[in-house]
């Protein structure tokens, strides 16, 4: 049992992590992809639902750390007899993951940056840029990851209010009525589009482990969720307001339309998506970097050990990434990508949770025993 | 090994040094300040398109009046086609810069167009394309589109930009609608709902000007009629936009005077009864007595006040009721959005019925629609008589 831990997270921090990671494509597109599965207002219903379920989910995960601090979920499982077979085969899973979350998050940023700002540059040029930048930053490790975020995530959440504050002049709140005619059950359906869009809790099970025992409380990530519910819910209602939900259902990408809606008197600044833009980049470096660490220690602990070939590992992480956005062909094929993305993700989540439990409860009939730890270097 | 790695790196590195892909001078771009749509004369399925076009080296000379050097401020150029994008292309084969349309103010559609099928196909590129913006007006034209652009107006450097302002101004004339914007537009042809663009008139000799609205049918989006300035009166009081224009009334003696709008509201309430839609249309107006011709009238008398504000009330109903009856009678269009509150208040029933709401067997031709209207003159200036 030997502990090296130099540097552990501080639960403000890994809230602000959290809320990075997740805060991704879905804060452009959730309008939409709302509207068009439901047809009616009531999407910020749906977005309430969804993030009540998701704070118990976190609340549960918290709980089963408690009782393995300073190890990652994977860890305590693969202490187990059956776990030690188990634990591979959901670090195979989760590097899946990992791995087409990247591909897909770094195609809708080309795309975007193709449809509205740079329409010469390369696709892969701009690919390739934000994926040396990502390993960059991977470079520095767990703590230089979630520094990152803690600087990036203010300027975000900032620059999205002002934009959403100043667009809120032409809106009509009426678009929003009628509440619910068609009752609840049509928007239990859209539930599976708002739970996709705050996934990357899943960083929880491997971030965690990096946290003393007395900081692995649940309400600072409860506080993380609800903004970003904030978030989601004051883009979807300010869509719907500016350009009703019809009209929602037929913009790509309803937030940064909001941003080219301001019209600041003077005319001198007129092209405010392009700072909407430039924002949202940041927190989708955020996303991809977060998750390459992720990926890459990963490798590391289960399934690279030696060390002459784990310096190439981030390298590879790229080549890999890098193919895998560029496998749709299109933005329609991309979206859909990103909602098997998504149903994977949920089953990860829930699949180990599930085992976590499992584990925790039959350890606990049989002798209490703790896991075996496993040193590791930050 | 190490240098290897290093020099991978240095020359990977290297590969976003090849400049800047999307570099776009600014004194290489034309900005497209308004476009104008006319029919093509010999083919239907053609149309033309006029780019109202900036100089801005020669802006600032439209200030002087009879300026310095003459130069207009802009150039107008008109390329024909079957899709906008050819045409807005084309252009470039015949003038050295390319077209922008991030300052894009206006759009002007010629009326015979619009009775065609034509504006959802203006609508789709000018709302599909990065560049433009959703809050560019849209205007139909009584007459040839192009024209409006041709003669430049004072103050402003470009009959565009001036057009634009005029379009801003539609609060304090009660006579105009309020802006029309392609967001909007694209609002209204989704939720298959009836809406007015506001006219332009440039007659031959003269300037142009802002009156009167286009009646588009929802479910065609066609342009079914124009409305003239009374009618649009009535129209703005019907859906609160009166804003800040002035109603002439008159009084005992046919002596007219004015009552100028500071604050108006429209209440609106549906009710279904004995199977029939009931909307009731409360019409609250606050404003000044700004204006007098009359002979011998007590301002300061309660009673006369009263007076004056019934006279006022019923100058109101009489014009709200006007477009109602129009609009039920002729057209069976409900530009008024009634079916947004039915869609509100009645959701279930707004479902069954949202095809038959309008066109000549609909059930807005038989809605009871009543209009009560109160006046409140808040004050009155001046309590001098003019007589």
């Amino acid at each position: 049992m030997k502990h090296t831990i130099s540097y552990s997270i501080s639960p403000g921090e890994m809230c602000l992590t959290l809320v990075s990671m997740i805060i991704g494509v879905g804060i452009l597109t959730l309008p939409r992809v709302l509207a068009t599965e439901l047809g009616l207002a009531d999407g910020w219903i749906s977005i309430l639902l969804a993030s009540g379920i998701i704070m118990s989910l976190v609340a549960l995960y918290v709980k089963l750390q408690q009782q393995f601090p300073g190890e990652t979920l994977l860890q305590y499982i693969a202490g187990g007899k059956v776990g030690k077979w188990f634990a591979p085969v959901l670090a195979l899973l989760f590097l899946v993951y990992f791995l087409c979350l990247m591909g897909y998050e770094v195609r809708i940023l080309t795309s975007l940056m193709r449809m509205y700002i740079l329409d010469q540059t390369p696709s892969e040029v701009i690919a390739a840029l934000m994926l040396f930048i990502t390993t960059y930053a991977v470079s520095k490790g767990v703590q230089g990851i979630v520094h990152l975020s803690l600087m990036f995530l203010p300027i975000v959440v900032f620059v999205l209010l002002g934009l959403i504050s100043f667009t809120s002049i032409n809106s009509d709140m009426t678009n929003l009525l009628p509440v619910m005619p068609e009752g609840i059950f049509p928007i239990l359906l859209t539930m599976k589009v708002t739970l996709f869009s705050f996934l990357g809790l899943e960083i929880l099970f491997f971030l965690m482990g990096y946290m003393k025992k007395s900081d692995l409380k649940v309400f600072p990530l409860m506080a993380g969720i609800m903004l970003i519910m904030f978030l989601y819910l004051l883009v979807t209602i300010i869509s719907y307001a500016n350009f009703s939900v019809d009209t929602t259902t037929q913009i790509t990408f309803p937030t940064v339309e909001l941003a080219k809606q301001i019209e600041i008197p003077g005319g001198f600044f007129e092209r405010l998506e392009s700072l909407l833009i430039t924002v949202w980049i940041m927190t989708i470096f955020n996303t991809i970097s977060i998750s390459q660490l992720i990926f890459i220690q990963l490798l590391e602990k289960h399934f690279v050990k030696k060390e002459a070939f784990t310096t190439y590992l981030p390298a590879i992480s790229i080549f890999f990434i890098f193919i895998v956005a560029f496998i749709p062909h299109s933005i329609t094929e991309t979206f859909q990508f990103g909602e098997w993305i998504g149903w994977l993700g949920l089953a990860l989540y829930l699949v180990s949770l599930g085992c976590g439990y499992l584990f925790f409860f039959s350890r606990r009939r049989k002798t209490g025993k703790v896991g075996k730890g496993v040193s590791y270097e930050s | 090994m190490r240098i290897i790695r290093w020099l991978t790196c240095l020359f990977f590195l290297l590969l976003s040094l090849t400049g800047c892909w999307d570099r776009a001078e600014l004194e290489e771009v034309g900005f497209v300040i308004g476009v104008a749509f006319d029919p093509s004369r010999d083919n239907p399925k053609v149309f033309d398109s006029t780019f109202h076009i900036a100089i801005p080296s020669a802006f600032g000379n439209g200030h002087v009046e009879g300026g310095t050097s003459g130069v207009q401020p802009f150039f107008n150029i008109t390329s024909s086609g079957s899709t906008n994008f050819k045409m807005i292309r084309n252009i470039n084969s015949r003038r050295s810069r390319s077209l922008n349309f991030e300052h894009l103010k206006v759009i002007v559609i010629n009326e015979e167009l619009a009775r065609q099928d034509f504006i959802t196909g203006v609508l789709d590129l000018y709302t599909r394309d990065h560049e433009m913006r959703r809050k560019t007006h849209v205007l139909i034209s009584n007459g040839a589109a192009k024209d409006v652009y041709i003669d430049k107006l004072p103050l402003e450097d470009m009959p565009g930009i001036s057009m634009d302002m005029i379009d801003e101004n539609n609060q304090n004339v009660l006579g105009m609608i309020d802006t029309r914007e392609i967001g909007m537009i694209s609002e209204k042809v989704a939720a298959n709902s009836s809406y007015l663009i506001p006219g332009v008139y440039k007659p031959q000799r003269g300037d142009l000007r802002l009156s009167g609205a286009a009646i588009i049918n929802g479910s065609t989006n066609k342009m079914m009629g124009w409305l003239d300035e009374g009618d649009v009166r009535g129209y703005n009081w019907v859906i609160g936009e009166a804003m800040n224009g002035i109603l002439e009334a008159e009084g005992k003696n046919g002596d007219p005077f004015v009552f100028e709008i500071l604050s108006q509201e429209t209440k609106l309430n549906y009710k279904r009864e004995n199977g029939k839609n009931v909307f009731d249309v409360h019409i609250k107006a606050e404003g000044t007595f700004a204006e007098s011709w009359m002979s011998g009238l007590q301002i300061d008398d309660p009673k006369a006040l009263m007076e004056i504000e019934n006279i006022l009330e019923a100058e109101i109903k009489k014009q709200s009721q006007q477009i109602v009856t129009k609009m039920q009678e002729e057209y069976y269009c409900d530009i008024f959005s009634f079916q947004k509150l039915l869609k509100r208040k009645n959701y279930h029933y707004w479902k069954e019925t949202k095809d038959r709401w309008e066109g000549e067997n609909g059930l807005f031709k038989d809605a009871v629609i009543t209009i009560h209207s109160d006046v409140l003159i808040s004050h009155y200036m001046t309590q001098e008589k003019v007589s």
